[in-house]
């Protein structure tokens, strides 16, 4: 009788501790889900936004050039974030793309944005924008 | 034996407790994404308005022949009569074009033919009729405490000048004035703001009129070549913001985010 009473107690035990160990993680990945998208996302938005306004302050993206816009970007941007840049300029008939890597961003989630512009070069003043994508590493 | 089942139900109550709140914040985490989407959607507009009222500002600052700067008591406005209104109005016309082409739910007020600017705070309207070539100074909300004209007519050789008030008082109005051949103008005027005053520049052909009347000044020019420094002084601090009278309107579809308002050139 009482060897069953302590098979049923441990088995009871058991069910408990296997259930409630099953509750937590499924708890666990709905608390991890909460944050991480949110403060991710908006990092990279405001990395975008914000390179795109200070290349913008300091003349960069007036010059046109890809090389020193290249260049200005990979000064800003943080480490673990890629981002493209397609300026488009009435200077030119073609689009000014550059990227930090030529990757497929394949199904990475991009963060997007564009600014405005007035590319002055010389005595002559050109009406541009520049689109700008982010996206992790 | 009925220990452990309170220990089992307690346990397990205690699991659904924790399970109840992770619910809570995963429904939590659908409203972030929600948020998300709203804080992007007004970064846009805002980035997009930021972007094109700067370039506009560029485009005043490097295409009009106009200066204009504002501090906390004054405001500056150089310029020259007449306006370049043709050459401002192409550049602003091109800019216009290509930003409500890349994005169509851009809308840009065309240059209104008469320009007018405003400090928003005093609600001074500085404003040129191009046809009739004379400038305006509107104050509508606080009055200035005193205006000064200084005119230049380069090679233009200034006859005689005169004023005429109906009645003295404290506000100040002056003009300096100076022509070819060393010739000069130089009158300062105490008066009383809510009557009417004026002062007139004879250049032998022609002729410049400053007109005041009720705290509002004008500068009427047959001249075609006569620049003309205006600054306008207030007794109270005014917030240093001078605006175009010509409205950006930007919407992203299907989201609250929009922005409608003035453009801001300095």
């Amino acid at each position: 009788m009482i060897d069953k009473k302590a098979f049923v107690l441990s088995l009871d035990a058991s069910v408990a501790v296997v259930l409630v160990v099953l509750i937590l993680a499924g708890s666990s990945f709905f608390f991890i889900k909460t944050n991480e998208n949110f403060i991710t996302n908006m990092q990279m938005h405001r990395a975008g936004s914000d390179i795109t306004a200070v290349l913008d302050a300091d003349g960069t993206l007036s010059t046109l050039d890809v090389v020193q816009i290249k260049s200005g970007i990979e000064d800003l941007l943080p480490t673990n974030y890629n981002m493209r840049m397609t300026i488009n300029s009435t200077a030119y008939n073609y689009l000014i793309i550059v990227e930090t890597e030529s990757e497929d961003t394949g199904k990475k989630f991009i963060i997007s944005g564009k600014r405005f512009f007035y590319a002055v070069q010389g005595g002559n003043a050109y009406p541009s924008s520049a689109k700008y994508e982010v996206w992790s590493k | 034996m009925k220990k452990a089942v309170f220990f089992t139900l307690g346990l397990t109550m205690f699991a659904f407790i924790v399970l109840s709140l992770s619910f809570l914040f995963a429904e939590n985490a659908s409203r972030y994404d929600e948020r998300f989407i709203e804080l992007v959607s007004i970064n846009r507009v805002y980035d997009l308005d930021a972007s094109l009222q700067t370039s506009f500002s560029k485009i005043f600052s490097t295409k009009s022949g106009m200066s204009y700067t504002a501090s906390t008591t004054e405001a500056i406005f150089q310029h020259k009569l007449p306006l370049d209104y043709a050459t401002l109005n192409n550049e602003y016309q091109k800019f216009r074009n290509f930003a409500q082409a890349e994005n169509n739910k851009i809308v840009i007020d065309a240059l209104p033919r008469n320009i007018s600017l405003k400090i928003s705070e005093i609600e001074l309207r500085y404003w040129q009729n191009i046809t009739k070539n004379i400038s305006y100074f509107t104050p509508s909300n606080k009055n200035p405490s005193s205006y000064s004209f200084v005119l230049d007519f380069f090679e233009t050789n200034i006859s005689s000048c005169n004023s005429s008030s109906t009645a003295s008082g404290n506000f100040s109005l002056s003009v300096a004035a100076t022509g070819g051949n060393s010739t000069t103008c130089n009158l300062t005027l105490s008066i009383n703001p809510n009557l009417q005053a004026s002062v007139g520049i004879d250049l032998g052909s022609n002729a410049l009129t400053v007109q005041f009347s009720n705290y509002v000044a004008s500068v009427e020019a047959i001249n075609n070549n006569v620049s003309v420094t205006s600054r306008v002084k207030y007794s109270a601090n005014i917030k240093p913001k001078i605006e175009l009278d010509s409205k950006i309107n930007i919407t992203i579809p299907y989201l609250i985010a929009r922005r409608y308002g003035n453009i801001r050139i300095a």
